[in-house]
């Protein structure tokens, strides 16, 4: 079962330049799927339309095509039923600055039939949060924590992350980080979180979505996109050689002398080897693994490349 | 439910110290009403200088109810995608519920409960406490409706304050324009306009306030507000029904009333603007009552069947002496002095010799000439065109006037001695002698020139008394005389008013050996009595005559 399922998801914000006929589409034809129990990274880089899509997917803005169901309803349906099961927290989300911690926990509390005040108080702590000051007295970091423990107390079935840990230091995001691991390994919780932070994410999610200029490039699971992606390295053993045609999804082809490097981004052992061998008779290949980091970057120049000589 | 209490708590938390500010203020404007009640007032500067505080703190109350709106709303914003409420488990609904729970408390039972202690003391009855209540509840309404509608239709106070200002600004040329084309249409016309733009208006609102917090879309909503508003001004510029006959029904007759003969005597143009002006002569009202005020619909007549018509046209009326003040007083005439009528007999004589003209009476309620204590004149001013006017000059045309009366009944409020720091409270009304100044006066042939005391008054009177007398009441002597007041100023609660006012008190004369003499023991026996004009029924008539003679404009040559 998904717990968030989009098809051809298409939304747009209103403007005020005319030339652009008062609105800008950012999200153009996202379909994605997040199984139940998952952690889904949705990855792009600034500006991508990753804010938007979130959006699209908690009805705080209506879709302009297609459709999306979180939690099994109609996004534009969804109500106090389902965001009683839905933990959203977002850098932008304004908090009401004027309540101490205690005060924002007193006041979310009784929205939640499913609120555990053993939670609670385990995550006060751990977060070590003060709570009696203030909201707008507390650090950024300090904010973020106090969003997620008043999303995380009530056992969310969905948690929807939106650039967790912009602006963070590695201290607190790697509280963050931590006391989302261990919450959700409390219960079968599902977790969609959007970033450009690759290596926090890296620890959290099954699954990934890359997204770019507005436009979903793949989703698959962390598990396959990490073994189909390997650093080829090939030693020529007869000097160097004249690079021919090569394979379309060897990515960013280089040559050094004796060493060519390229990326096999449909990395299959033997097939890979064989293929290596067909063209390189007679070097030694040796496949490095990749971290989710410098595959995403892979992606993103190959796309890029794409696009211009499409534009050209 | 619950959560929509929790909501509230929430707001109420947040507001408290605004909200404890708005107490403080409405507490400001009970201890300043007090003041004003107040001996201080026999100053007139004091009670200028305290009357203008008291209007000024009751326009920064408005004001502080119309930013309070916008704060509440504004704490859980409805446009935009960054509040902290959407994402949460709260439904629309239940926040329009804790946000109206918490106007309604804030700004309409907190003033009600302040205030309601200060009604009390002045005296009213539970009637006039409903009455301002209501009073209180519809200004707050008119206060805040247009910040609700603003306040959902925004996420930050400055652009609120912004699209205040515009809407005011539009408010006023709209306004302007209505007040300038005013003159054109009957009155019953333009208050039909106003009634329905209002209402457009009030429903409009109703629709985008919901809709935004149902759904929180902001462009249908705008559309919606946009259409509202241009339907409001189209109706308040261009409606074409009267319908203030729905709700002006024609009066049940009043007992007494049967005998009330009715016939127009008079028509004349008005010089200034050439409306046409139908009077007609009331007779045979009852005496306890006066004829104060009616409505008429008008139309003329002529033998080719060209008809000319208008509709709820505000009567403007004119009295003949009449008793009901003697009833209301329970004023027992006596016999007046023999000395003094035949000194002023003799007078009379020698003024008529001298083709003067002396009304003795004048101190009496005034009264159009030629009409009896039962009688009235009550006269309808139908706006016409140049050709219709040269038309009825040329071809009197045949008239019928449908006309509903109202009549008042004078109601005695209060009766204060005439002596200095008295003050009584009663029947809607709270009323202070606050001084008594003698002043010089001078003897001659003919009377002492001048005023003998000016009395200070200062009082606060209910809502539903629309019309209020002062009377220099003689029960020595059983006269009554109107009083004027040299000067008055009020300050404007908005469930009343307090007024200060500064009459002059004329004592009863005697001729005595040669000289005149004020009355011994007048000061004693004169009271100084409010009287209320209060509606206590009315009547419908139809006057009719075929030949509507119009007497041509006074040229003042």
């Amino acid at each position: 079962m998904n717990i968030i399922e989009t098809t051809g998801l298409a939304g747009n914000y209103w403007t005020t330049e005319f030339s652009q006929g008062w609105r800008t589409e950012v999200v153009h034809d996202v379909t994605l799927a997040v199984p139940a129990g998952s952690v889904f990274a949705l990855l792009g880089a600034n500006g991508a339309g990753k804010t938007t899509t979130i959006k699209l997917m908690m009805n705080l803005l209506a879709p302009t095509q297609g459709e999306a169901r979180v939690l099994g309803v109609d996004s534009r349906q969804l109500g106090p039923r389902e965001y009683s099961k839905i933990g959203y927290i977002s850098e932008n989300q304004k908090l009401p600055d004027w309540m101490s911690v205690r005060q924002l926990l007193d006041y979310c509390r009784p929205f939640y039939p499913t609120w555990d005040a053993a939670l609670e108080k385990k995550l006060l702590a751990q977060f070590d949060l003060p709570p009696a000051r203030k909201l707008k007295q507390l650090s950024r970091g300090m904010r973020m924590k106090a969003r997620l423990l008043s999303s995380l107390a009530y056992r969310p079935t969905l948690l929807v992350l939106d650039e967790p840990f912009s602006g963070l230091d590695p201290l607190v995001r790697d509280e963050f980080v931590r006391g989302v691991l261990e919450v959700s390994e409390l219960g079968d919780w599902s977790v969609f979180i959007s970033s450009h932070d690759i290596e926090e994410v890296e620890r959290l999610c099954d699954w990934i979505g890359v997204l770019d200029i507005g436009r979903m490039q793949f989703v698959e699971s962390t598990e396959s996109l990490l073994g189909r992606f390997r650093r080829i390295e090939i030693s020529l053993a007869g000097g160097a050689a004249r690079l021919g045609a090569l394979p379309q999804d060897w990515l960013e082809p280089e040559q050094q002398g004796e060493r060519v490097r390229f990326i096999a981004s449909r990395y299959e052992r033997d097939a890979t080897e064989r293929a290596c061998c067909e063209q390189f008779p007679a070097a030694a290949v040796q496949a490095f693994p990749m971290t989710l980091r410098e595959i995403y970057v892979v992606l993103a120049r190959a796309n890029r490349s794409k696009a211009k000589g499409a534009a050209a | 439910m619950n959560l929509t209490w929790h909501i509230f708590k929430k707001d109420f938390r947040r507001l408290r110290l605004p909200a404890l500010a708005w107490l403080l203020l409405l507490a400001a404007q009970v201890i300043v009403s007090e003041r004003l009640l107040s001996v201080r007032s026999a100053d007139l500067n004091w009670f200028l200088l305290t009357g203008t505080l008291f209007n000024l703190l009751e326009a920064v109350g408005l004001v502080v109810s119309y930013i309070l709106v916008a704060f509440l709303v504004l704490d859980d914003p409805l446009v935009g995608t960054e509040m902290f409420w959407v994402t949460r488990p709260i439904s629309g609904a239940c926040l329009l519920g804790a946000k109206l729970i918490a106007i309604g408390l804030m700004l309409g039972f907190v003033p009600v409960l302040v205030w309601l202690p200060w009604w009390l003391y002045c005296g009213w009855g539970w009637g006039d406490i409903v009455h301002s209540t209501l009073r209180v509840l519809c200004v707050q309404t008119i206060a805040v409706a247009p910040a609700l509608v603003i306040a959902t239709l925004t996420n930050q106070i400055a652009r609120f304050l912004l699209y205040s200002l515009l809407l005011l600004m539009l408010a006023w040329v709209g306004l302007l324009n209505l007040l300038t084309h005013w003159q054109e249409f009957p009155a019953s016309l333009v208050e039909t306009r106003l009634w329905m733009a209002a209402g457009l208006f009030l429903v409009c609102g109703a629709v985008v306030i919901g809709k935004q917090f149902l759904t929180r879309r902001l462009p249908p909503s705008v559309a919606i507000l946009a259409c509202g508003g241009t339907l409001a001004a189209a109706a308040a510029f261009w409606w074409p029904w009267d319908l203030t006959r729905i709700w002006q029904s024609d009066q049940k007759p009043m007992s007494g009333t049967e005998r009330v003969s009715a016939r127009i005597v008079q028509a004349s143009f008005e010089a200034a603007k050439g409306n046409l002006v139908v009077e007609c002569l009331l007779m045979g009202l009852p005496e306890d009552s006066i004829s104060a005020s009616g409505i008429a619909d008008v139309e003329l007549r002529w033998p080719d069947g060209t008809r000319f018509r208008q509709d709820h046209l505000k009567l403007s009326v004119r009295l003949g002496e009449n008793k009901s003040l003697q009833h209301a007083l329970m004023l027992q005439p006596v016999e007046e002095d023999s000395e003094t009528n035949k000194h002023r007999e003799e007078m009379a004589r020698e003024f008529k010799r001298r083709a003067l003209e002396i009304d003795w009476w004048k101190r009496r309620t005034s009264r159009a000439p030629g009409t009896g204590f039962d009688e009235a004149i009550v006269s309808a001013t139908l706006v016409i065109s140049q050709p219709i006017a040269t038309r009825i000059k040329a071809e009197p045309p045949a008239c019928s006037v449908w006309a509903r009366i109202t009549l008042r009944r004078p109601e005695l409020l209060l009766e204060l001695p005439l002596r200095e720091d008295v003050q009584q409270s009663g029947k809607g009304m709270r009323m202070h002698v606050v001084q008594l100044k003698p002043e010089k006066r001078k003897p001659t042939k003919y009377g002492m020139v001048g005023k003998s005391l000016t009395v200070t008054v200062v009082y606060e009177q209910a809502p539903d008394v629309t019309e209020m007398h002062f009377f220099q009441v003689d029960r020595g002597d059983g006269n009554a005389a109107i009083l004027s007041g040299s000067s008055a100023m009020s300050a404007f609660p908005i469930s009343g008013k307090i007024v200060g006012a500064w009459m002059d008190i004329t004592p009863p004369q005697l001729w005595r050996t040669d000289k005149w003499v004020d009355r011994p023991g007048w000061l004693e026996s004169t009271t100084l009595s409010a009287v209320a004009y209060r509606e206590s029924g009315g009547f419908n008539r139809e006057i009719h005559t075929d030949r509507l003679v119009v007497q041509e404009p006074e040229t003042g040559e």
